[in-house]
């Protein structure tokens, strides 16, 4: 039952991916109403398997896939939320198809092949704020290769193609800050509490101090981004150059807890 | 009724007839009732709506035959007191399915000086109004121009025939927004107050931008500029402290050399924290050193990135005409139907009066032997008697309806006309 609901939410985000996609180049303007059909069935059929996990394991996490799963659940949360307040269906383009990344990698491997996640009030905490901050950094990183994209476009006076389906600059520039800005105490609320965690379990795995260090420098990279959004040599393009090397970062990390 | 109506459009356009020919035909909106209540009280006119824009006059109206259409034309030489030799021969008249067909294209853009323009949907929308508001549009045309309205509203959301700018003006609001989204509250300088700055301006105000600073060597020019837009006049020297504040800047000075360096730009861009500066430089030769615009948060445009943007969108907007016809010519075969369907309204209302003539003659007859039930259990027959006879003639209705919709059902409608003994064609003219 829970396989058919991930393969039928993993079909419909792949099907919202695609429309999305399709969006930035095809001029019929329904695509991308169907392409929010699909990504609002798809993250109901994943809420309903959400749910379902969560009332078996007493966990919406107990191991690594299924913390990869809640990202993929969080990143199409995040973006419809965003797609009901600022109208940006462009954005889905991106999100949609890194949503449908993490899914296929949860359909890829069996339930069991997951490192399990250890219990414990404080690792709990630590695995939501760190997989929520990572789904509001995800969708950042979309917003920044919007902006830079666009940038570049209006820079180089190209007004061909996509650059009249893309989302207006300062939107995208003021959605990502404040994507990260909501991400980065998260962020630290998951590495502090990952640490608490760690020495009251103690648990001194294996790994643990890479993961530690992949942890440590995303955070680095997230304050350096929120402070060049503030300076007035860095706000712009440099800024959002710094959200895709985050991105970058997350997916370092994510893969180090995921599978070492 | 409708199989015995015309529907024709008469009327000339920018393509037909040069200006001088439209100009005298045109109806201004002050007299558009007046005009309309001359034209409805020909004697063959059932049903009109005068569509008069600058660029083409159109009558459309539901008449008894064919032939009727010539007091259309010799209402146009009238009321406009014209010669109908000056005009006749540049007016286009269409007939049935292809006047719905033509009506269509008007509204979804396609027929107009520039292709997608949105104002005409607002134009047809007024039309009607007026006609409706005179009292001289019936089924038919009320029908009509909705339909005309939806077709405009899904030709402009289904394809991208609206989308793109047609004028600089335009060209400058399309680059604000896809840099800033929405324009309200962004605050513009105009620096050089040249007419084409002006209407660059009212462009951006129109679209939401609110405060307006103009700087002119001559003060009292920025003063006048300034006064027309609502906004403020700024001395000349102080204007790299305005752009301190200022979202958009249009440039349209006379000077000979660039005013805005780019060593002036890199400070005030700093300064304003990189936050993007839009700026258009229609002046010639160019206000803005050009290497300025390679700065981080300075979007730099002259006229003829604006001139490119323009002539982009026209082309993609011609390229999306045949998706439109396709979208027109689906509405046009829909319509049809609908007023096939029409067709059967009055033959349908005709045998509801039968049937409740009946009813009100058979109570008339036996409510006297009545009299001892209660009022409430006389209506309770009442109720039953329009029970019946809505259960009995529901399904002969539904295959009038079904006749008229298949439109090879004129011959059926006789018949059915012949079994329900409607022998009178209902009245047509008003």
């Amino acid at each position: 039952m829970t396989s058919t609901l991930l393969g039928t939410s993993l079909v419909a985000y792949f099907i919202a991916s695609v429309l999305y996609l399709a969006n930035l180049h095809i001029k019929h303007r329904s695509v991308a109403g169907y392409g929010t059909t699909a990504a609002v069935a798809g993250f109901v059929i994943q809420s309903v398997r959400l749910g379902m996990q969560t009332a078996a394991n007493s966990t919406p996490f107990a191991n690594a896939l299924e913390a990869i799963f809640f990202l993929s659940w969080a990143i199409a949360g995040t973006y419809l939320i965003i797609l009901l307040k600022f109208k940006l269906p462009a954005v889905g383009a991106l999100a949609m198809p890194l949503s449908v990344i993490a899914l296929a990698l949860v359909y890829r491997f069996p339930p069991e092949a997951g490192v399990p996640l250890a219990s414990g009030a404080w690792l709990r905490i630590h695995i939501a704020a760190i997989v929520a901050s990572f789904a509001l950094f995800v969708l950042a990183f979309c917003c920044a290769i919007f902006y830079l994209v666009q940038n570049k476009l209006l820079k180089s006076k190209k007004f061909r193609g996509m650059f009249r389906r893309l989302p207006p600059l300062e939107t995208v520039n003021s959605l990502a800050y404040h994507l990260a800005a909501v991400g980065f105490p998260l962020l630290t609320l998951g590495i502090v509490t990952g640490i608490v965690g760690v020495e009251a379990a103690r648990l001194r795995e294996h790994g643990a101090g890479v993961r530690l260090i992949a942890s440590g420098l995303t955070w680095i990279v997230y304050a350096a981004y929120m402070l060049a959004h503030s300076s007035p040599d860095w706000r712009g393009r440099r800024a959002n150059w710094i959200l895709l090397v985050g991105a970058v970062l997350i997916a370092l990390t994510t893969a180090l807890h995921g599978f070492v | 009724m409708i199989a015995n109506m015309h529907l024709v459009v008469i009327g000339l356009n920018h393509k037909t007839a040069p200006v001088e020919v439209r100009e005298k035909c045109a109806v201004s909106d002050g007299n558009l009732p007046k005009a309309l209540a001359t034209l409805n009280a020909c004697h063959c006119v059932v049903e009109c709506c005068i569509l008069s824009t600058c660029n083409r006059t159109e009558i459309y109206a539901v008449t008894n035959t064919r032939e009727d259409e010539d007091a259309l034309v010799q209402f146009m030489s009238d009321y406009h007191e014209v010669e109908r030799a000056s005009f006749e021969d540049k007016l286009y008249r269409h007939h049935g399915h292809k006047a719905v067909e033509h009506l269509f294209r008007v509204a979804a853009g396609i027929d107009s000086m520039m292709v997608g323009e949105n104002q005409i949907v607002n134009q047809i929308k007024n039309a009607f109004c007026v006609a409706g508001e005179s009292d001289v549009t019936k089924a038919l045309m009320n029908h009509l121009f909705q339909q005309a309205l939806y077709v405009g509203k899904r030709a402009r959301t289904e394809t991208d025939i609206s989308r793109g700018a047609f004028s600089v003006g335009y060209a400058a609001v399309e680059l604000a927004r896809s840099i800033f989204g929405e324009l309200e509250g962004r605050s513009i300088l105009i620096l050089g107050a040249g007419k084409m700055s002006e209407l660059t301006a009212k462009h951006m105000q129109s679209s939401g931008a609110t405060s307006i600073a103009v700087s002119n060597r001559t003060f009292s020019r920025a003063e006048e500029l300034a006064c027309k837009l609502g906004g403020r006049a700024v001395e000349f020297d102080r204007f790299p402290e305005e752009m301190l504040h200022s979202d958009i800047v249009i440039t349209s000075t006379g000077a000979p050399d660039a005013i805005v360096t780019r060593g002036m730009m890199k400070k005030i861009t700093r300064e304003r924290r990189r936050r993007p500066i839009f700026m258009i430089d229609i002046a010639v030769p160019r206000d803005i050193d050009p290497s300025a615009g390679e700065l981080d948060g300075v979007f730099l445009y002259d006229i003829d990135d604006l001139d490119t943007l323009v002539q982009q969108s026209i082309s993609g907007r011609k390229k999306e005409i045949e998706r439109v016809r396709a979208i027109v010519a689906e509405e046009v075969q829909k319509f049809n139907v609908r007023l096939r369907t029409l067709e059967a309204v009055p033959l349908i209302k005709q045998i509801r009066d039968k049937y409740d003539h009946l009813r009100d003659a058979e109570w008339a007859r036996t409510s006297s032997k009545l009299s001892h039930l209660s009022e409430t259990d006389q209506e309770a027959i009442k109720v039953m008697m329009q029970s019946l006879i809505n259960k009995i003639s529901h399904d002969s209705l539904l295959k009038i309806k079904e006749y008229a919709s298949n439109g090879d059902g004129l011959g059926k409608l006789e018949v059915a006309r012949e079994i329900f003994g409607i022998n009178d064609e209902p009245e047509v003219k008003k």
